[in-house]
């Protein structure tokens, strides 16, 4: 019999397993299949539970929990002169804090001895200050940048090194009273004092942004939050200020007024330059002064800015108020006689010049170039208190002028009515005794005379911008004090009182307009005998003036006039200005050969 | 068993997709982080460097270093303003005139400006 081989397909049908082996493994899919979608229905009943049923339970809960709230500080808004030159900018120095539970305890004393040559404290103090389990330590503020930088190289666990912003001022000293400064920083919360940097504060300031949201299980902020609680509020800059000033004049005044202080020996003094036509500040030069940078090692009272919130008696700068006023109601021409006997006698009390001296028959033209005050006093009377305080109020003076710089006083003018006038004072009042002015008032009322009759208000912030806005400042006309006509007249006269009176004020080449002033210094029951404020307040071109002068000098010890004292300081800056604005010499006047 | 497997399959897409989306987001969140740690630093050191130029520029230091190289202020009695007259603009050479014409005229425009000029 032949044997057969079966194919081997065959054999293995022979020996595959019986039927219930085959449903083994389809059974433990099956398991770990309903395993799988127990898993996924448990999964899915917990979204159900978490979406659906408990949705609002944990929504308030959320609610409740600290959320993550951040203040994003804006940039305060730069602050620049009239050729866009940097006046004030920001920057930032370092903030030096500790969490002493993170510092591992026995190397406190080693950190301490690290950080100490750095900051430049001693070891022990440091070791004060991070010993401990504190959650918080401050350990330096406003650090430099270099040093803050050396202890962020030591990468100390425990040490945080966190910038803080801060508010320079590159030119120093320079304008530092128009400027002001900004005091505190982003977490205590800043603010501008004194200057522009307070009036304009919140301009500057701009707008905080803020972010907020969820922390996550490791205490860091989630990076997206659900934005329908919570979201980012981008911060938005603070405003950047164009002053009016010039830089460069600015400098140079201030060079100049330093100057004049020690050359007359005079304790302090300001400069004051303005734009008559349009009431912008040009320069602003005080002395003494400070430096912004440094202000908390300033004491407090030198960061009053003497042009706007220190007053003063004007003294014989006020006489063209007086004329002013006269020549507008009509009570006196320039060639009008008056017959000085060197006293005259108002409200019961006598007044003499300045020199105690009687010059007889003299036109108003002379009364102005001598400064009489009998003089002064006589066309006061001729117009008559009612007259006479209606002009002084409409020139501006007992009240603030507007313009923009924090700090500004009203001075003081006592007027009819009020109880500590009396009838002697329409006689004072008109050579500038007893009354209370402030050096913008002065200029800004000159600038009047000088701008046809016109009184601007006067103004520091010539632009404020922000991005690609810009907001110009409207230059306000007060108000038309005098008329066209006597504002010329007048400058004319005050054109006879440089070239006859104070010669010094003189610029070859130029018609200048101007007034001495030597007014005492008021003590407690009378004046100093022997102390004065020097002033000059003018302005030139005079046919077409660019721009109004004050300088005054307080207790010159050279000498006490401001003949003599001030009005070669207004030359000088006349002579700055006349370069810096370009204003070329009247060829008529060269053709003169003036002195 | 078929519809099992489609239920399976579906929530492994939608826990794919939530799991891609999750961490997609937190991707994107560090990478704002890190941005946005950038920015401030470039600000920081936008800030130090306006500082610097701005204390480089500062009036003062100016003047300074001006006198350290030599320069001297004149002394303001000593300045003086010269009248510069502006030439004129040139008029069109009028129809037919001959380039030689043209020439002569403006050379004699250049000269009546130049007489018209005061000496310093």
């Amino acid at each position: 019999m032949k044997r057969i081989d079966i194919p081997a397909i065959e054999a293995v049908e022979t020996i595959s397993p019986p039927e219930q082996a085959d449903v083994r493994p389809l059974r433990r899919m099956m398991f770990f299949l309903a395993a799988l979608i127990g898993f996924a229905l448990l999964i899915a009943a917990q979204f159900v539970r978490w979406q659906v049923i408990e949705r609002d339970v944990l929504i308030e809960r959320l609610a409740a929990r600290d959320h993550y709230y951040e203040e994003i500080p804006s940039p305060r808004g730069l602050i620049v002169d009239r050729h866009q030159n940097l006046l004030a900018l920001n920057n930032y120095d370092f903030s030096i804090e500790a969490a002493p539970n993170m510092i591992p305890d026995r190397k406190t004393r080693e950190v301490a001895a690290q950080l100490a040559p750095i900051l430049g404290v001693s070891a022990d103090e440091l070791f004060n200050i991070l010993d401990g389990d504190g959650l918080y330590a401050q350990v330096a503020r406003h650090v430099p940048r270099e040093v803050g930088k050396a202890v962020i190289a030591l990468n100390i666990k425990g040490i945080f090194v966190r910038p803080v912003a801060v508010r320079i001022y590159p030119e120093g000293e320079l304008a530092a009273h128009l400027l002001g400064f900004v005091a505190g920083d982003a977490e205590e919360g800043s603010r501008g004092y004194y200057g522009v940097e307070g009036f304009y504060d919140q301009a500057l300031k701009g707008k905080k942004g803020v972010r907020e949201g969820s922390w996550n299980p490791w205490t860091r902020p989630v990076s997206f939050a659900d934005r329908r609680a919570y979201g980012w509020t981008l911060p938005q800059e603070g405003q950047t200020l164009v002053l009016t000033i010039d830089r460069t004049i600015q400098f140079l005044i201030e060079q100049e007024l330093r100057a004049a202080i020690e050359r007359y020996g005079a304790e302090s003094g300001c400069i004051v330059v303005m734009d008559p036509k349009t009431g912008a500040l040009i320069a602003a030069a005080t002395y003494p002064t400070y430096d912004p940078n440094r202000f908390a090692e300033t004491e407090e009272l030198r960061f009053v800015d003497p042009v706007i919130g220190e007053q003063y008696e004007p003294g014989s700068t006020f006489k063209v108020i007086t004329f002013a006023a006269a020549l507008d109601a009509g009570v006196i021409k320039p060639d009008d006689v008056y017959n000085d006997l060197g006293y005259i006698e108002v409200g019961g009390r006598i007044i003499k010049n300045w020199d105690e001296r009687h010059y007889g028959l003299v036109s108003m033209t002379d009364v102005l170039v001598k400064s009489l005050n009998t003089g002064a006093a006589h066309v006061s009377m001729l117009l008559g208190a009612n007259r006479f305080y209606y002009y002084v109020n409409r020139f501006g003076f007992g009240h603030k002028t507007g313009i923009d710089l924090e700090g500004e006083i009203a001075g003081q003018v006592r007027r009819p009515g009020d109880a500590e006038w009396h009838e002697s004072d329409l006689g004072t009042h008109a050579f500038g005794q007893g009354v209370a002015v402030t050096p913008i008032q002065l200029v800004t009322a000159v600038s009047a005379i000088a701008n046809r009759g016109f009184l601007m208000q006067p103004y520091v912030v010539g632009q404020l911008m922000r991005a690609d806005q810009v907001a110009s400042a409207r230059q306000v006309t007060v108000r038309q004090v005098i008329g066209e006509q006597t504002a010329r007249t007048l400058t004319e006269m005050m054109v006879q009182v440089v070239e006859r009176g104070a010669t010094q004020a003189q610029v070859p080449g130029y018609r200048i307009a101007g007034k001495t002033g030597t007014a005492q210094v008021p003590i407690v029951g009378g004046y100093d005998p022997s102390q004065t404020v020097a002033s000059f307040v003018g302005f030139a071109p005079a046919d077409d003036p660019q721009f109004v002068v004050l300088v005054r000098l307080d207790k010159p010890t050279q000498s006490p006039w401001g003949s003599s004292t001030a009005a070669p300081t207004f030359a000088n800056v006349a002579r700055i200005l006349f370069t810096q604005l370009a204003i070329p010499p009247d060829p008529s006047q060269l053709a003169r050969g003036q002195p | 068993m078929i519809g099992v497997l489609c239920i399976l399959a579906a929530f492994a897409l939608l826990g794919w997709i939530y799991l891609s989306q999750a961490s997609q987001v937190a991707i994107t969140g560090r990478r704002v982080q890190n941005l946005e740690a950038q920015k401030y630093q470039l600000q920081e050191q936008n800030l130090e460097l306006m500082a610097q130029i701005a204390e480089y520029e500062s009036v003062a230091r100016l003047a300074e270093r001006a006198e350290a190289l030599g320069f001297v202020r004149l002394p303001l009695d000593q300045v003086e303003f010269l009248a510069v007259v502006e030439p004129q603009e040139q008029t069109t050479t009028l129809a037919g005139a001959s380039p030689t014409q043209g020439w002569w005229a403006q050379v004699t425009a250049q000269f009546t400006a130049w007489i018209q000029t005061s000496s310093p």
